[in-house]
């Protein structure tokens, strides 16, 4: 027992050691990234930190930013709330001027809340609940468009090309698939169309043949399926539709942008499915990303997320640039006050007193196993947040 | 020794530990804050479980459920009307106006659990042993799925977030000191002896006269009452609650650093917390520093299994630090010259 006890002595003086030395040396300015490298989020957040980590190379080789080294601190929010916050202070403490990353609503709220505290500017790189600017506070902003942005661009799109009636899924338990499926009931309809009916599901189930059964009674059958997922389940779903013999369009938001999509439910299961999202990886600006993206990882980006780090990541950069220092006051006023920054995500604004950009849309069907890029559009009418 | 020694023996700690929680709740970084708190939100949670398990040999998998009732009790009062307005439509109306600070919030969390734990007890506690356990885990699993699915109260999924963050470190210690205390009294006291007696031997301790159902809901009840406090002090302290944070990580955590403590010693929950937090914050950190995620939970299991094989009654087994036992340390190794003259 002594050996065990002396163990966590040595434990705690390591760490307090840590701490005491922690935040010192000036010679290079940190950003925090934290991402969920393990649980349930991983498949968004660990593309996204390769996107960031490709930034910061970008960044250095070209001889860092205001004349200094930037320096990234990384850490692992576990898809966990609790460790989420302490990771958040534990990047506070470490004296980072700005943090990006997170891929899903409830992680901000769980983790920004402590950047707000502090006065440090936290940029999402993939959340897109338009209302959490509102809920975290000043400091929090938003790289990616809200996602009434992109459901509208869904809806108008489907109307376009003749939808008139919609079955809608949803998985209840996140924020993301809650208000992606209310957005676009509301623009849809909007535009004359009619929801027949809607059903729901939760995060982890893995069995859909019930609410499909009770689709597949419909009748009429609707034109489209609006299946607001998470990055998860999708795969799951649209093969248990396939084998239900239902070949209706399916559509969707960025959550169907993983790799998981095609791999789960199989290359011919996956055709006719249509999804909204950040970037298609056939724009030039985007090929040249990919690129960059295969030297330093050796495979493809796996998924838009991956852009929406290395754009958020270059936004920040960009802001301490015209900033001109390193504190982080300066640092957020100078991200409020972007105009017109050239990512490969899209260009961004921030309207005046806005936390979310105003960015354009792409849709992408999925044919043969591959995202074929179909459109990049703004939509005409955008339900409030 | 005379008795007055001790007695300012403890006033010296408690208030050693003041000036502590002073120092460190008014200077520290929100992370040495954050930990620290979290610390002593584990030390209620493995203290009031040894109670149940350690003391009166009830193997119960379901507390977390008690602190999932106390968070979301807590989070719905405590939450600010306007967004109550907003999100937790399914509310009387009354409800949705009310806003509290955290102690009352905590208190009615607490007699909720205190109400539940007294109905799923009275059911529970007739089984034995492995049966209580798998009872109880039904018991969590219906808690997590009532805080999804009662979306207009919970908010489903989604969590309740941006709650006022009342909790501090004063709030946590003094909540630990009392959970700490209650149970330590109680396990002294002839109720204590029953459990034990319970523990020790369900049908020897009947046959002698204890009466065994009341003893055992006694225990659970008091258990699920700090539980729930945990909980309400960790929805305060994080500012989101959702039904995923009280689940099975957090149950086996718990257990983890009671059983490595040791089952029966107070001081040995005390103690395996302290250690296991400082051990949890120090392997993420490491896991940052080589990049290699996950890695913090390989080596978490390592160090429980190494222990259990090691030492299966834990670090302290059922001892405790008494007052009689630290004076003697401290006359060992401080005053040795003192006890010749």
């Amino acid at each position: 027992m002594r050996k065990l006890f002396i163990l966590f002595l040595v434990a705690a003086m390591v760490l307090g050691v840590q701490l005491a030395f922690a935040g010192k040396g000036g010679n290079t300015i940190k950003i925090g990234a934290i991402e969920n490298l393990t649980g349930s989020q991983a498949s968004l957040d660990a593309p996204s930190l390769n996107g960031v980590k490709l930034a910061l190379k970008e960044a250095n080789d070209a001889g860092g930013v205001l004349g200094k080294k930037i320096e990234l601190v990384v850490r692992d929010g576990k898809s966990d709330p609790a460790t989420l916050a302490v990771a958040a202070d534990d990047l506070v403490r470490k004296g980072v001027v700005a943090i990006t990353g997170l891929s899903d609503t409830t992680m901000v709220l769980a983790a920004a809340p402590a950047a707000q505290k502090a006065g440090i500017a936290f940029v999402t790189s993939g959340a897109t609940a338009p209302s959490l600017p509102d809920e975290v506070g000043d400091y929090l902003f938003m790289e990616p468009f809200g996602d009434n942005v992109q459901a509208a661009a869904a809806a108008e799109y489907a109307y376009q090309q003749g939808a008139r009636t919609a079955w809608i899924l949803y998985d209840k338990a996140m924020d993301y698939t809650l208000l992606l499926q209310k957005y676009f009931a509301e623009r849809f309809k909007g535009l004359g169309g009619t929801i027949i009916s809607s059903d729901t599901y939760q995060t982890g189930d893995t069995d859909f043949r019930a609410q499909l059964t009770r689709l597949k009674a419909l009748s009429p059958q609707p034109d489209i399926l609006f299946i607001s997922s998470g990055p998860d389940d999708i795969g799951t779903i649209v093969k248990q539709v396939r084998e239900l013999g239902i070949n209706t369009p399916i559509v969707g938001g960025d959550g169907y942008d993983t790799p998981l999509l095609v791999e789960v439910a199989g290359p011919e299961a996956a055709d006719n499915v249509y999804f909204t999202t950040h970037i298609s990886f056939d724009s030039p600006k985007a090929k040249a990303f990919s690129e960059k993206y295969k030297k330093m990882f050796g495979h493809e980006p796996e998924n838009a997320f991956a852009a929406l780090g290395y754009d958020a990541f270059n936004l920040i950069v960009d802001a301490i640039k015209r900033a001109g220092t390193d504190d982080p006051k300066a640092i957020r006023n100078a991200i409020a006050a972007t105009k017109g920054f050239e990512g490969v995500t899209g260009t961004i604004n921030y309207p005046p007193g806005k936390r979310v950009p105003q960015k354009s849309v792409t849709i992408i069907q999925v044919k043969k196993g591959k995202l074929v890029f179909l459109n990049e559009v703004m939509p005409k009418v955008i339900p409030a947040p | 020794m005379t008795g007055k020694k001790p007695f300012g023996l403890i006033i010296l700690s408690l208030a050693v530990l003041g000036i502590i929680v002073f120092f460190v709740n008014t200077f520290a970084n929100s992370y040495i804050k954050r930990v620290a708190n979290l610390m002593m939100i584990y030390i209620i949670l493995a203290v009031s479980l040894n109670l149940l398990t350690g003391f009166t040999g009830i193997v119960s998998l379901g507390q977390i459920g008690f602190m999932s009732i106390g968070a979301y009790t807590s989070a719905i009062l405590t939450l600010s009307p306007r967004l109550k307005h907003r999100w937790l439509i399914g509310l009387p109306e009354w409800l949705q106006s009310v806003h509290m600070h955290l102690f009352p919030a905590m208190l009615i969390g607490g007699i909720l659990s205190v109400i539940i734990a007294l109905g799923v007890g009275y059911v529970i506690l007739r089984l034995r042993g492995v049966y209580i356990a798998v009872a109880t885990l039904g018991f969590l699993v219906i808690v997590k799925v009532m805080a999804e699915n009662w979306i207009g109260v919970t908010r489903g999924g989604r969590g309740i977030s941006t709650l006022p963050g009342y909790t501090n470190l004063w709030w946590t210690t003094g909540a630990a000191l009392i959970t700490i205390y209650v149970v330590w009294r109680l396990v002294k006291s002839p109720y204590g002896r029953k459990m034990t007696a319970i523990r020790e031997h369900d049908l020897a301790a009947q046959s002698v006269g204890v009466h065994a159902p009341k003893i055992r809901l006694l225990s659970f009840t008091v258990s699920a009452f700090f539980t729930s406090i945990a909980g309400s002090l960790w929805a305060n302290l994080i500012g989101v609650v959702s039904p995923g944070s009280f689940y099975l990580w957090l149950t086996l955590l718990i257990i983890i650093m009671m059983v490595v403590g040791g089952m029966g010693s107070i001081t040995g929950s005390v103690v395996s917390t302290i250690g296991f937090t400082i051990l949890l914050e120090w392997l993420r950190n490491f896991e940052s520093r080589v990049a290699v995620y996950g890695i913090h939970y390989i080596l978490f299991a390592l160090i429980f299994m190494l222990i259990i094989i090691f030492r299966p009654q834990g670090l302290f087994g059922t001892r405790e630090i008494s007052r009689e036992k630290l004076s003697e340390f401290m006359r060992r190794f401080l005053g040795r010259g003192k006890i010749r003259t």
